[in-house]
């Protein structure tokens, strides 16, 4: 049995979401994780709240945001259960609950105009299988929504924001327009990327709400591998990361976490305590210094993001 | 933990409002609409934490430059606000609903002038909204270049887009800029489904169109569709 390849398992999946007013919170998510085969699903949806105002009464009068965010979860979870794993099948999967959304949308509003689009929505999903001692993990999607690993070298942004902007730091501190997003309307892109880590990793999925309204990619990673270090169990990492989250965000929040590799919790915490440090010591700075620092810290960030292929 | 990103925002607003004779009955509405519309942006985005850290707004009162000649368009300054309400209030209540001449106006003439405005060029997020009131058609661009009687205007500006086409280029789209930002800019059009007002609602980026007449009409969940989608559009 000296021979025997470790087998890197699933250790938590889990999800963290606020909303800004309750029961009408655009974001939705989904997560999923094998005990048996150690697969995952980890999925955020952030339904677009301005090209998506129309309310629908045959939906509760609920915004096409609110619907598309929950219509295009349910066809993502459908696509999982039903055992696919490639984007053709996915994009086939989320056209259909667009359909469905369309077909029983009331007709009877009034505006229109190029700045509005039917039941819009971003998407970020990764989905996980373990491969003996590695594993493969395929990101999709579409928006400004995220998708991350983040190891001992630090946050790594795996998708790539939809937005007319420059990098990851300018898309959230300046005013970059989204350049596709899922809809009912309009023709969408759903990018896909596959990865594989040989090493133990947490990944994430997240809508902007988590990160757009922080400094800093920096001080995202300080805020998860800090409430991390500061929780007792992994219950209470949840706990503080809702409670830091609802603290400065400024829009609804969804954070879908899966971790694979570790033997548990506190290993996981001494695995990160020396990147903590490290950031804290050199990439925390006020506001004038972060743009210097940010340049400094975006090659680890960047360094897994691919030239994308789109469906 | 973390620290939080503090978003500002600097929004120009230019209301382009029809002041021809067939505004009579609604004319009251629109200067509401107008008074309250700047008010109900801005809590709505304070609501949403995009604190409005500068707000100005303009006025562009258009009527038919042929029938109308030296009363065709008055167009004023930005406004500051909230320093400088009263006066934009004094001036949004002093409009009159008169001339016109033919039914169709010169719509577009008083879009071309908001979209020259000169926009706030200073910080990272801005926000450049014209909105237009109006019952009417437009008529083509440079109509009014002539008198009814076929003599030159003199009271037609100098400089004015030639056509929809020219005009277009001015408000910019895709890859190439006009005379605004294109990831600030919004149009909001309260105007009927006329051919050139649903061309630019269509074909236009960033456009929302109520075709129905000018400030009547819309109910308050349509209202808070457009204060909504105006706000929460980046």
């Amino acid at each position: 049995m000296k021979n025997a390849k470790k087998v890197i398992r699933l250790n938590l999946i889990f999800r963290v979401a606020g909303e800004m007013i309750p029961e009408n919170g655009e974001d939705s998510c989904a997560f999923c994780g094998s005990d048996t085969n150690h697969k995952s699903l980890i999925s955020v949806f952030d339904g677009c709240g301005g090209i998506g105002s129309k309310r629908y009464s045959n939906y509760s009068g609920k915004t096409g945001a609110f619907i598309a965010s929950r219509a295009v979860c349910g066809g993502v979870c459908a696509w999982f259960e039903n055992g696919f794993d490639d984007a053709d099948t996915l994009k086939e999967y989320i056209n259909r609950s667009l359909s469905v959304c369309s077909g029983f949308a009331d007709k009877t509003g009034r505006l229109s105009g190029s700045l509005g689009k039917s039941f819009p929505t971003t998407a970020a999903i990764i989905y996980s299988v373990p491969k003996s001692a590695h594993l493969d993990s395929t990101c999709f999607w579409a928006g400004d929504s995220r998708c991350y690993m983040l190891d001992m070298e630090g946050l790594h942004q795996l998708s790539t924001d939809d937005v007319d902007g420059e990098d990851a730091f300018s898309n959230i501190s300046g005013d970059g327009v989204l350049k596709n997003v899922i809809s009912a309307s309009k023709p969408f892109k759903v990018h896909a990327e596959k990865f594989s880590f040989d090493h133990p990793c947490i990944l994430i999925c997240a809508t902007d709400g988590c990160f757009a309204y922080l400094s800093s990619p920096m001080d995202f990673e300080q805020l998860l591998t800090g409430t991390m270090l500061s929780a007792k169990n992994i219950s209470e990492w949840k706990i503080l990361l809702e409670k830091n989250l609802r603290k400065f965000a400024g829009d609804d929040f969804t954070l879908c976490v899966a971790a694979y590799g570790f033997k548990d919790f506190e290993s996981m915490q001494k695995y990160f305590l020396k990147r903590n440090k490290y950031v804290h010591n050199n990439y925390i700075v006020p506001e004038t210094d972060i743009q210097e620092k940010w340049n400094l810290y975006k090659d680890s960030y960047c360094s897994y993001m691919k030239t994308d292929s789109s469906q | 933990m973390g620290s939080n990103f503090k978003i500002t925002y600097s929004v120009d607003m230019v209301f382009c409002i029809d002041c021809t004779g067939s505004m009579d009955n609604i004319i009251n509405i629109v200067k509401d609409n107008a008074l309250n519309f700047y008010q109900d942006l801005t809590a709505a985005m304070d609501a949403k934490s995009k604190k409005v850290s500068q707000l100005r707004v303009r006025v562009v009162a258009f009527r038919d430059y042929q029938y109308d000649l030296e009363d065709a368009m008055l167009v004023t300054d930005f406004f500051n606000l909230p320093e400088q309400a009263e006066d934009f209030e004094r001036c949004v209540r002093s409009l009159e609903a008169k001339g016109g001449g033919d039914d169709p106006e010169d719509g577009l003439e008083a879009l071309a002038y908001a979209i020259k405005s000169k926009w706030n060029t200073e910080g990272v997020k801005k926000r450049q909204v014209i909105v237009v009131w109006t019952d009417d058609a437009t008529h083509p661009l440079g109509f009014g270049k002539v008198k009814s009687n076929g003599a030159p205007n003199e009271f037609y500006p100098n400089g004015m887009a030639q056509d929809l086409n020219e005009l277009a280029s001015w408000w910019g789209g895709g890859q190439y800029n006009g005379f605004m930002d294109n990831n600030a800019k919004r149009l909001l059009l309260y105007a009927p489904d006329a051919p050139d007002w649903s061309s630019i609602a269509r074909n236009w980026d960033n456009v929302l169109h109520f075709p129905s007449e000018a400030g009547s009409g819309l109910t308050e969940l349509e209202y808070n569709e457009i204060i909504s989608t105006i706000t929460n559009t980046i």
